[in-house]
Parts: structure tokens; sequence; C-alpha cells
């Protein structure tokens, strides 16, 4: 099983143009297939009304929409996953252990009932939920002031991802431009292409500016967000939707030839991993814990880890608006093991490429400084001299940008909704026409899509991180909240607050501790870190803290008025089901 | 009471569970307080409402339950495998690495310890989803109610 290792070893690690220009026409057919689908999805919605139709696709979802499309691959899946593998070895197999139980605790811990509510009151967003639920439209205007803050954060750190990856595939580009913050190279202090240009002097000038800008990535971020704004405003959600689940498949398609050609290159898993140890800049670290390089994942962060990724799942805005907009409870029924299957087949072949990439690729990309392009390098490495290579190779490559369209149209979705519906509808404008809310939604997300593009000209630092701390906040905000709603019948409108702001503000105050002090020396390596109180990731204690505090000040405050809460919590009588 | 124990273990088991499985309106803190309290005082008797909880909500606690179950069971399998076997220390790393097993290609602790729940867990998920969680009416939203009333109204 040499031989295909030596030949490997013969390829250039720089794609050729041939390559680049095949890369860059999947990835224009994957941009005109998503357009083509908000088109199909624009027709689709219009039966019913505008908001219900453009927010929740009329409560239509089948199975595999549901399954595929929860918004639990992003960007980070098929980057920043990858590069944590390859820099830190096989304990970032316990670090996504529980992902194992995502697709169950994702369904069946809520999804029934917040199926069921949302019918019951005729939700269309998750605000809406808990408005209609406690009877308060305060807690409504909470919910959603905290959704378009963190969906915002997460959604603007997608484009920088969404940019940089246009960018790669564009021919003459050159491929060591694609990297973030996460990587030990910037943590040490070593600066890559994206993050100089944030501390760069500035030119005074416009036209200063311009001669220092790098332009593909200008160019990248331009036709990346006109793309993802575009076809999420012709077709809304049920275009959200549609895409995702077309990208979904082509991901999955992509990692299984990359796993195949992976193995057959390196001539096995256990040939990979023993290769990977005799290398003397990795060693027998690689295969135990807490990981190569650092203490990645110490025993206290992965038990926290297999917590955290559960935690983030079942109660987040992305994942709830899914689940109110399936068909039935069989259709959840059948997504969870669609989901199960689909992240099986996702994240352990995903592991195992980066391992044999340990052992495959020539240079040290850790040192480098370019751990993130595990993925892209793998894909050109293996696939050169397979006859059609540079289509799959481009397939591959189309995987981590789709999953970062996929994620920014999901996203500008739910904030649009929360803007419109659960502001504009709602505060400003109680009477607005069909037309006004069409051209608010419109306007609203224009305006997202604008100020993303604004915040991504110098690119954002700290990717991967703002993403974590962005899910977290969310989770540990909405988690306790999401139960109490669901099952407790003396929740109080007061308590379920307290829960979401305690929940939000232990985490901003664990990461602003964070800032002030010294690298622990576990956890990823950024500077955009938080505090790991007695070694846990922030989400545990946000959430401990907001279980605590909603409780208390539930029993501190009056019960809820019967009459709503027995509309949630008991049978209808005989004559209203009839 | 340790006799009771040993003579009826599954019995207060099930008694365990049919605590658990009650309608979540009486759990889980409600159990600590005062029922009434969260009545006002023009609502209807708590017997008469007690008697008739929503069924989806009972289905979907007991579901509930046992989704958080199977998640500890996994949490305990594949937590406490990987910190007992892949935490040798740096200064033992390297004869760990002389002893380590493989199989199917995994190091030993990566199958045993995650491999092979993960795939435990999709067959898990697979009877959960089959047998546990039931099918429910979700009814109609009112928009759509009130659209079927115009549309049959229209019809007619």
């Amino acid at each position: 099983m040499l031989e295909p290792l030596i030949l490997l070893s013969q390829v250039p690690s720089q794609p050729s143009t041939w390559d680049r220009w095949m890369t860059l026409g999947v990835l224009v057919a994957l941009i005109v297939a998503s357009v083509w689908l908000g088109t199909v999805a624009q027709r689709a919605m219009s039966r019913g009304t505008f908001l219900k139709g453009f927010f929740l696709g009329n409560r239509g979802l089948g199975a595999w929409a549901i399954a595929l499309t929860a918004t639990v691959q992003s960007g980070g899946t098929f980057m920043g996953f990858p590069s944590l593998v390859y820099s830190h070895g096989w304990i970032v197999a316990l670090w996504i252990g529980s992902y194992m139980v995502v697709p169950i605790t994702g369904f069946g811990i809520v999804g029934k009932r917040i199926a069921q509510i949302s019918r019951k009151t005729g939700a269309i967003t998750m605000p809406d939920l808990y408005r209609e639920r406690f009877g308060s439209p305060a807690l409504g205007i909470v919910t959603s002031l905290l959704i378009v803050a963190f969906m915002t954060s997460m959604m603007v750190a997608q484009f920088k991802a969404g940019g940089m990856l246009m960018k790669l595939a564009f021919p003459g580009s050159n491929l060591a431009a694609v990297a973030d913050e996460s990587s030990p190279a910037a943590a040490s202090g070593r600066r890559e292409p994206a993050d100089q240009g944030a501390d760069a002097p500035r030119s005074p000038t416009i036209a200063g500016w311009w001669q220092n800008a790098d332009k593909a990535y200008l160019l990248g971020l331009a036709i990346f967000s006109l793309t993802v704004v575009g076809y999420t405003l012709i077709g809304g959600f049920l275009a959200a939707v549609w895409t995702d689940l077309f990208q979904s498949v082509m991901m999955f398609i992509g990692v299984a030839i990359l796993l195949c050609l992976s193995l057959y290159a390196v001539g096995g898993l256990q040939a990979a991993t023993e290769r990977a140890i005799a290398k003397p800049e990795v060693g027998p670290a690689l295969v135990f814990g807490p990981g190569l390089g650092r203490d990645f994942l110490p025993i206290s962060l992965a038990f926290s880890f297999f917590l955290f990724w559960p935690l983030t799942g079942f109660a987040s805005p992305a994942s709830v608006t899914r689940v109110m907009a399936c068909k039935d409870i069989g259709t959840l029924r059948r997504s969870i093991v669609i989901l199960c299957l689909y992240n099986t087949g996702i994240y352990l072949p995903l592991i195992c490429i980066c391992i044999c990439a340990r052992a495959l690729l020539p240079d040290d990309l850790v040192a480098a400084g370019k751990s993130d392009e595990v993925v892209p390098r793998m894909a050109l490495l293996t696939t050169a001299g397979v006859p059609g290579g540079s289509l799959i190779s481009g397939l591959i490559l189309a995987a981590p940008f789709g999953a970062v369209m996929a994620t920014v149209s999901a996203y500008l979705v739910v904030i649009a909704s929360g803007l419109v519906r659960d502001l504009y509808q709602r505060f400003i404008n109680p009477r607005a026409t069909e037309t006004q809310l069409k051209r608010w939604t419109w306007g609203a997300m224009i305006a997202v899509g604008l100020l993303a593009v604004a915040l991504n000209i110098e690119p954002v630092r700290y990717l991967q991180a703002v993403v974590v701390f962005s899910g977290g906040c969310a989770a540990a905000s909405f988690v306790v909240p999401c139960l109490m709603l669901c099952y407790w019948r003396r929740a109080t409108t007061a308590g379920v607050m307290a829960a979401m702001l305690t929940g939000a503000a232990t985490m901003l105050a664990l990461y602003l501790i964070g800032f002030q002090t010294t690298d622990p020396g576990i956890g990823n390596a950024t500077s955009f870190r938080p505090y790991f109180l007695w070694g846990l990731e922030p989400l545990l204690w946000g959430v401990g803290f907001s279980a605590i505090v909603g409780v208390i000040v539930t029993y501190l405050t009056p019960p809820t008025d019967e009459k709503l809460v027995a509309k949630f919590f008991d049978a209808a009588a005989p004559e209203a089901a009839s | 009471m340790h006799c009771a124990l040993r003579r009826r273990p599954f019995a207060i088991g099930a008694s365990l569970w049919h605590i658990a499985c009650t309608p979540p309106c009486r759990f889980p803190t409600d159990l600590m307080s005062n029922p009434y309290e969260v009545y006002s005082s023009d609502a209807p008797p708590p017997a008469t409402r007690a008697a008739t909880p929503d069924p989806i909500l009972q289905s979907a606690w007991r579901e509930a339950l046992t989704v958080f179950g199977t998640w500890g069971v996994a949490l305990v399998w594949s937590f406490g495998y990987c910190a007992w076997f892949a935490y040798p220390g740096r200064d033992n790393m390297a004869e760990a690495a002389g002893k380590l097993t493989y199989v199917f290609g995994f190091p030993s602790w990566v199958f045993w310890g995650i491999v092979l729940p993960w795939l435990c867990c999709v067959a898990a998920s697979f009877v959960l989803s089959r047998f546990v969680i039931t099918d429910a009416d979700l009814g109609m939203d009112p928009d759509e109610a009130m659209r079927e009333i115009i549309g049959e109204e229209g019809d007619a």
C-alpha cells in the first residue's frame, strides 16, 4: 500500500489552473442551483399568507427537510472542526462525541410540545411562542432582541468564511489565504492575511484603501453576499430549507468520496495513525487526551462538551423554527433517524480524513498557521491523478461553501422574522398589509446583509470563537426558558424572563473575565476566550444559573392566568374539541 | 423498609417511573409545592382539571424523560470510558502508545468509547422514534382553521 503514498508525495500542494477553473465551475453551479431553488420556493410559499409562507413554509416541511436543515452543519464543520482534529488528534472525537445524541435530544425533548403549542397559538416565530404561551408582549420583545443580537453576530462571522472560500476558488489565488484566528499560529502572534488587514496602518483616502485592499476577498464577499441574500429574499424560509437540503446532500457525497480516497492513499486508518505518530512534530500525543500541542480537552472540558452540543441544539432559534414548521409528529420521528445517520456519516469520516491528513500532508499546517485548509488540501491532493479528479475536488470544496450559505440563509430568515414580525408588526404597525410586510421583510434582509458586508470589508477576527460564543449565549438564554415553556405549568413571565437574562448575563460575564485573564492553556487557542470557572465550559454555568434564578423568580411571582395555562396543559373540553 | 426493597425492587422501580411520568402539570417542582396555589380563585376545581391533562403533554413528557435517560447512559458510557482509558498522562504517553491496540483501525479507546456507543445511539434513536415516540394529532393553527371555514363557506 506504499505506492499511493509515494505517488501522492509527488503531487504539488498547489492545484493547477485547470483544477481551479473546475472548482470555480462547481461553485458557480452550486450558486445557480441555489438561486433556482429560491425561485421554486417562492412559488411554493405563495399559497398561504405571506408571513407564514415566508417565515415558516406554511408548516409543510417533510422529514428530510427537517433532519438535514437543522443548521447542524456550518462553515465550522468543514473548516474549524477539521482544523481541530488535525491540530489536536483523536481526542477531538470525544470533543464532538455528544453529537451521537444530538438528533434524539434535538427533536425528542421539546419537539412534540413546540409543534403542538405553535399550532395552538398560531405562532410563526420563536418570540411568538413565548408571547402567546405567557400572554406577555414584553417577554416576546426580550426574546426577539436576544435572538437578533446573538444570531446577527453569528451570521456576520459566517460572511468572512463565505468570502474567503470564494477567493480560494478563484484561479490564480493563493490557497494559503484561507485561515482564521483559531489556528495556533494566530494565537501565538503570527498574523494571517485575513487578520493583517484588521490592524494594518489604514490609508486615509478611499483610493489608498482600495490600493491596499484584498480585492479577491472583496469580490468573493460580494458574490457570496449577493447570492445568499438574493435567494433567501426570493424564497424566504423554504428557499433556505431547500438549498440547505441540497447542500447537505452535496456535503455527504463529498465527505464519503474524500474518506475513500484518503484511506486508500494512506493504506488504512491504523497506518495513518502510526505514520502520524512517527512524525517528529506529532508523537504519541496525537492518540491521547488532553490532545496534541496544548491541553485542548482536559477531562473537565470533555465532560462539558458532552453536555454542550445537545444543549445548543434543542432550544436554538433555528431548530425551534424548523420544529414549528414540521408537518406532523411522524415527520419528527423520521427526522431523528435521518439526522442520526447523517451525523454519523459526516463527523466520524471527517475525523478519519483529518487523521489521514496528519500522515499524508507533507507540511505541518499547524506550524504554518494553515490548519483550516486541511479539507481543501486533502481534496486536491487525493484527487490528483484520479479520472475526473478536478471535478471531484470541486465537489468536495463546494461542501464548506454550501455549509456557510446554508447557515447564513437560515439565520437571515430568523433575524428578519424577529425584526419584522416581532418588532415592526407587533409594535410599530399592527395593521400592516401583506405588501407592507413584504417590503419591510425585504428591507430588513437587505439591511442585515449590507451590515454584514460592511463589517466584513475588513474581515472579522475570531471567526470560530465568535460562532462558539454566539451559539453558547443563545443556548444559555433559551434552554431553561424552553423547558419551562413546554413543561412547567407554574412557570411565570417574570421567571422565564429572569432565566433568559441570567443565562445571557452569565455567558457575557465569563467571557468578559476571560478577556482580562491570562491564557489558561486549555480549550481552543484563541484570545477570544471565556473564563473556564472550575475548568468547565461557560454554557454549563449559564444554564445552571438560569435554572436557579428562573425557579426562584417563578415562585416569588404570582401564577400565570389559569385560563391561559389551561389552554396549553389541559385536554380540550369535548365541546371545544368538536 | 429494607425487606420491602428486597422483595419488591421492580415494583418500586415501576412506582418511581410512574411518578416521573405523572403529567407535568404536577412535575417537576410543583410536586414540592401546594398544587392548589397555581389555580386562581375563579378557576375550576383542580380535581376536575387534573383528571384531564393534555394527552400530548403527557406523552411528550414521558418521551423527554426517556431521551434524557438515553443522553445520561451515553454520557456515562462514552465519557466514562474515555476518561478512564484516553488520559494516560503526559509523562506516560510514550509507554501507552507502545501498548496501543486498534479495532477496525481506530485506537481501541476511540472504538469502544466513541464509535460503538455512537452506533448504539443510532440504533436507540431508531427504536425510540419507532416504538417510544407516539404520533398525535397536532391540530390546526387558528389561521388554517379560519381559512378552512371560509373555504367551506365559499364552496357552499
